[in-house]
């Protein structure tokens, strides 16, 4: 993947990033007066990635992404960065990260593309027809999605209603939708892409920040698109993401496995939900929780007034793989934990981002509809000769609660669901939850229900109904049709 | 197929976006149609003065690009024929893809028939007539991309005439038809012709069709708004 960086000539470093960046940089005369003027210094075909290093913040820009479109460029890839008055060393670090992570950019489809409705279209802008700028939205996988499954977990997360169940599948409004990316943490299936902020993009960045930084101690600042960058000690260096509501506890985790000091959030100042807030509060609790479990010290999740002091020196990087993925997440936990923590932790929190379910063989009926909604699959059913057997592997539970309203017998509490970490548990992998047997057809010997399920109906249908109840539980569906009655 | 008007100072910038938009579901309408020999030809051409209209400002731009360039790379005629009897064709066994809304019915299990008379009565409230020749498929992708160029038609004429009601009311009838026929099922089959791996002419019009579909959507919801600007018809 072949990007270049573009950086105003009034920027007053400009000169030295580009002097000792890596790659393609050139260095336009006033480009912030006339940044669609970039088709001027680039070929079509010529690079397929862009990083624009402007004097101050800019939004979407029509006319630029008009002309990264006649590049090849895909516009919702390019970086726009806001470098005036940053200094030579940070900016560095700065513009290192924004190549790593447009390069990792994977493209968009058509429906991650929404337009920017102007405040107030002119004529003028209309007759160009460039009045209107893009933006990223999040979309939907429809072969990922757990929805035909009855999982619905990213429709209570988006703060603005733009998700619906709507003619057999979720659909995004793009209308509706003002990218926060709440919704793309919230699926557990991770069915739901942002393509301008992914697990591969974070952790290119973030390698390419730290790498530029090579023994200093480095903090990162997980800093929300809404809010403007805080006033920090240069060791700090932002990551933006849509909201950092998104971010779940172990995106707080991954910076300081890969070799980061401390870690920190920053919110949005305006239009943010304040139950996105709330969920970070929770998260940032936990991480101090987990740091203080294995010893690490506390300034590691940094509060607002620690980003004016130098974050704390990390350890080498010690984690393998993506600690930004979801599937990684026990791993990353058990990283953290597993040596330094104390053996047989159990620690439930609202922010942990693993989950424990307990079910109860006395009030279960083993019909697997909660293994049949989880999404992930810490919840399966096995229905084998003359047993049903309910196991759970608490690596794989992101407690998105879908298995809880499944389950018919919820009132007597046959299945419950904690947010919790327990280091035992997930040590031990898979496990039984409930194991039962099933009812045979005394005709074909078919599998008729689980035992379990059989005795609760038989109870539910009471003396009244104990005929027929009786011959449910004989005959199966086909052979129960010849039974006189 | 007719030819694409210039730019006209009589339209106004609306009607000169209307027209546009009539011109690309036009094209797409024939290309999603049993090709002959001239179909690739004709494609080739009409893409050429399609993309001299700055088609760069739009969303859909990158895979509409891909597109003219694999019409300029002398599509053979008869690989075209041959692969579009693969994909979409069920006389040779079992389409891959159907290029029928009726095919893609939710929930699963509806009757066609009730897809197709859904949709009739859509063209009726539209007042879009079928030509006798297309009243056995009106829900073949190509007949409702031409109801989308017919409805582009009627914007622009109504901002010629500078009618907003007109205007917002056909604006109106391409959202919703878009939302419920055309924009609603397409996508499907471009992620199923995404799927097949196949390659060649098809798997690159569908995807520039879906981008062009689903920028449309967005753009008539925005267009319903200018309507009303002033000054701006």
């Amino acid at each position: 993947m072949r990007a270049a960086v573009l950086l105003c000539g009034d920027l007053e470093s400009a000169a030295v990033w580009a002097a000792r960046a890596d790659g393609e940089v050139h260095v336009v005369p006033h480009l912030c007066e006339r940044p669609e003027e970039i088709d001027s210094v680039l070929r079509p075909g010529q690079v397929d990635r862009l990083v624009l290093g402007l004097c101050s913040e800019r939004g979407p820009n029509a006319e630029v992404q008009t002309s990264c479109r006649r590049l090849g460029i895909d516009p919702l890839g390019v970086e726009v960065m806001a470098l005036g008055g940053v200094s030579p060393g940070p900016g560095r670090v700065l513009l290192a990260g924004a190549v790593a992570r447009v390069k990792a950019f994977e493209g968009s489809r058509p429906e991650n593309v929404k337009l920017v409705r102007p405040e107030r279209v002119s004529r003028r802008s209309f007759l160009r027809l460039s009045a209107f700028a893009n933006t990223s939205v999040p979309s939907v996988d429809p072969d990922t999605c757990a929805g035909d499954r009855g999982c619905r977990a990213c429709i209570p997360a988006c703060p603005r209603e733009a998700i619906a169940w709507s003619r057999g599948r979720i659909r995004l409004d793009r209308e509706a939708c003002e990218p926060c990316g709440l919704c793309v943490t919230a699926c557990p299936a991770g069915a739901i892409v942002q393509p301008t902020c992914t697990a591969a993009q974070l952790e290119a960045q973030v390698v390419a920040i730290l790498s530029e930084r090579a023994e200093e101690p480095t903090g990162i600042a997980l800093v929300c698109d809404r809010s403007e960058p805080p006033e920090t000690h240069e060791g700090w260096i932002p990551v933006r993401i849509p909201c950092v509501g998104m971010a779940p506890a172990t995106w707080l985790l991954a910076p300081l496995l890969m070799g980061a000091g401390s870690v920190a959030v920053v919110p949005g100042e305006r239009g943010c939900s304040p139950r996105a807030h709330a969920a970070v509060r929770d998260r940032v609790d936990f991480i101090r929780d987990v740091l203080r479990l294995a010893g690490d010290p506390e300034a590691r999740m940094a509060d607002g007034p620690d980003l004016e002091r130098a974050p704390v020196p990390g350890a080498p990087a010690s984690f393998a793989g993506n600690p930004f993925e979801p599937s990684t997440a026990s791993a990353v936990i058990r990283s953290i934990l597993g040596v330094r923590g104390p053996s047989g932790l159990s620690l439930p929190h609202p922010g942990s981002p693993l989950g424990l379910v307990r079910i109860r063989a006395d009030a279960c009926t083993g019909c697997g509809l909660c293994a049949g909604a989880c999404p992930t699959g810490a919840l399966l059913v096995d229905e084998s000769e003359g047993a049903v057997e309910i196991t759970f592997d608490a690596r794989a539970c992101v407690p998105c609660g879908q298995c809880i309203p499944r389950c018919p017998e919820t009132i007597a509490g046959a299945i419950t669901l904690v947010p919790a970490v327990d280091l035992e548990r997930l040590g031990r992998g898979r496990e039984p939850l409930y194991e039962g047997g099933t009812a045979r057809c005394v005709a074909c010997g078919g599998p008729i229900a689980p035992l379990a399920m059989i005795e609760r109906v038989t109870k539910l249908l009471g003396t009244e109904h104990a005929p027929a109840a009786a011959v449910a539980a004989k005959y199966c569906m086909e052979c129960r049709v010849s039974v006189p009655v | 197929m007719k030819s694409f008007p210039r730019d006209d100072a009589a339209d106004g910038s609306g009607g000169t976006l209307a027209r546009l938009r009539h011109g690309l579901y036009r094209f797409f309408a024939a290309g999603f149609l049993e090709p002959d020999g001239n179909r690739v030809a004709a494609l080739r051409d009409v893409s050429a003065i399609l993309s001299s209209h700055g088609l760069e400002r739009f969303a859909f731009f990158g895979p509409w690009d891909r597109l003219v360039r694999t019409l300029r790379e002398n599509c053979d005629a008869r690989d075209v024929i041959s692969e579009y009897a693969l994909l979409f064709s069920s006389a040779v066994g079992r389409a891959v893809v159907s290029l029928h809304e009726s095919d893609f019915t939710v929930p699963a299990g509806t009757p066609p028939g009730r897809v197709l008379a859904d949709l009739e009565g859509d063209y009726a409230a539209l007042r879009l007539g079928l030509l006798d020749h297309l009243s056995g498929r009106p829900d073949h992708v190509s007949v409702e991309m031409e109801a989308m160029a017919a409805l582009c038609d009627r914007e622009a004429e109504a901002r010629r005439l500078r009618s907003p009601e007109c205007t917002a009311r056909t604006v109106a009838g391409e959202r919703r038809f878009l939302d419920r026929h055309l924009g609603a099922w397409f996508p499907v089959v471009a992620e199923r012709v995404g799927r097949s791996g196949a390659g060649g002419l098809y798997p690159t019009l569908v995807a520039a069709a879906h981008a062009f579909i689903v920028h449309d959507r967005e753009l008539v919801s925005v267009l319903g708004g200018v309507a009303e600007d002033e000054g701006i018809q």
